[in-house]
């Protein structure tokens, strides 16, 4: 049990989003989850699951004129959406267990 | 865009190249493309945005900063520095207090008793000023990166306050009293223990704490107040002068400029006297609450350090060659 990669809530909302998504930037993630993700924290998070390997990125080509640093993109990798469907289906368990009766 | 290059050269500064590289290289791409796509009023909203995000990722990141290993001969060299001055400043402080009672000379293991029980006492007063030296140990070595020169000084200043707490807060006042125990006479009364002996937990829980305090007068909930305002000023001046020091270090090199640590230091002491002395008297002339004055030190060397920050933000100019050389 203690093998089993740790997986946040705010981990699981950014994999999902990148799953739908397929490649997103920090800022963009931030605007599409309504609030749910903080700008504040979404970058310090997405740096963590990186080093995990839950996300590998890329830099973005400067568009012509643009100026400043290039813009990073993020990808889900294999581990983070297999992690993902493990919780869903603990998840689900668990939830048939503890209420049977909805189940 | 000033702001965000200033971000991240701060970023550069503080944190490890991944982490700049993972966090805030991203953070500031965004900010940086945010911006440009704004146009107005707009611009001014993502400036804010993009700095409360910025601030909000540097606090979330900073106990990385603390978990920077800091090399061992860096820590080894501090350790050594602080330990020389401390033993140089506060042997030298002890010999009047220990010549100043001469009978006791008479009686060695009274003179050993006080020996032992002055040096927590002098320690208190040479240890913050120890600082200037130490962080030369730290700032005046090139081959350390700037992340782990700064993870070094920060963790310096925390435990540096956190030993000046322990030391102005429980063990000084403790050797006070132990002190005044061991010197009565047999057959006296030991005497009670005043304000300056007790810990810092006594005087905060002490019940006069909360009489009315009128300013001007010393009344015993003034006293308190003094003492308390006392300890946790000396508790953080070795922060202080952490400060003072790596910021004079980090002015660009002249001819008289940094003054080495060795005249830095009485430099440094002879201003904290000074500004101790002029905050004490405002406070009298000024009828000011008790404790009052002695914020007058951190006030001034917040200023001088502030304005060592700012001069070595400006470019140091060579002195042009006369016209016509």
């Amino acid at each position: 049990m203690s093998d089993l990669p740790k997986f946040s809530g705010t981990e699981r909302r950014i994999v999902e989003l990148l799953m739908a998504h397929e490649e997103m930037f920090g800022l963009q993630m931030v605007e599409v989850s309504g609030g749910r993700l903080k700008r504040g924290t979404v970058y310090v998070t997405l740096g963590r699951m990186q080093e995990k390997g839950y996300l590998e990125s890329r830099q973005e080509p400067l568009p012509e004129g643009a100026i400043g640093l290039p813009r990073r993109l993020y990808r889900a990798t294999g581990l983070a959406m297999r992690i993902l469907a493990a919780w869903k289906a603990a998840e689900a368990h668990y939830l048939s267990g503890v209420h049977p009766q909805e189940a | 865009m000033a702001t965000t290059d200033r971000a991240l050269a701060f970023a550069s500064r503080w944190f490890d190249e991944a982490t700049v590289r993972r966090t805030f290289e991203p953070l500031i791409a965004d900010w940086q493309r945010e911006w440009q796509d704004a146009s107005g009023v707009r611009r001014l909203w993502v400036s804010l945005c993009g700095l409360s995000a910025f601030i909000c990722a540097v606090a979330i990141s900073s106990p990385t900063i603390i978990a920077t290993p800091v090399p061992r001969s860096i820590s080894w060299r501090v350790a050594k520095r602080i330990a020389m001055f401390c033993l140089i400043v506060a042997g030298t402080l002890s010999i009047p207090i220990l010549r100043a009672r001469d009978p006791i000379e008479q009686d060695a293991p009274l003179w050993a008793a006080m020996l032992l029980m002055a040096l927590p006492v002098a320690f208190t007063m040479a240890f913050p000023f120890a600082m200037v030296m130490a962080v030369d140990a730290i700032r005046r070595n090139a081959a350390v990166p700037p992340h782990v020169e700064r993870a070094a000084a920060m963790k310096l200043g925390v435990i540096a306050v956190c030993v000046m707490l322990t030391a102005v807060g429980f063990v000084a006042p403790f050797a006070s009293q132990a002190w005044r125990t061991r010197s009565t006479p047999a057959g006296w009364n030991v005497p009670q223990p005043r304000l300056q002996q007790l810990s810092i937990v006594a005087l905060l829980g002490h019940p006069e704490r909360d009489a009315a305090i009128v300013p001007g007068h010393y009344t015993r909930a003034g006293e308190i107040r003094r003492e308390l305002i006392n300890r946790s000023v000396l508790s953080i001046l070795p922060a202080m002068f952490v400060w003072l020091r790596w910021t004079a270090l980090g002015r660009p090199r002249r001819r008289f400029w940094p003054l080495p640590a060795v005249l830095m230091t009485p430099i440094v002491m002879v201003v904290f006297l000074m500004a101790l002395y002029s905050g004490f008297i405002l406070e009298h002339e000024w009828a000011l609450q008790p404790g009052t004055g002695l914020f007058l030190p951190p006030i001034v060397f917040s200023l001088w350090s502030l304005a060592q920050q700012q001069l070595a933000r400006r470019p140091w100019r060579a002195p042009s060659a006369p016209q016509g050389a």
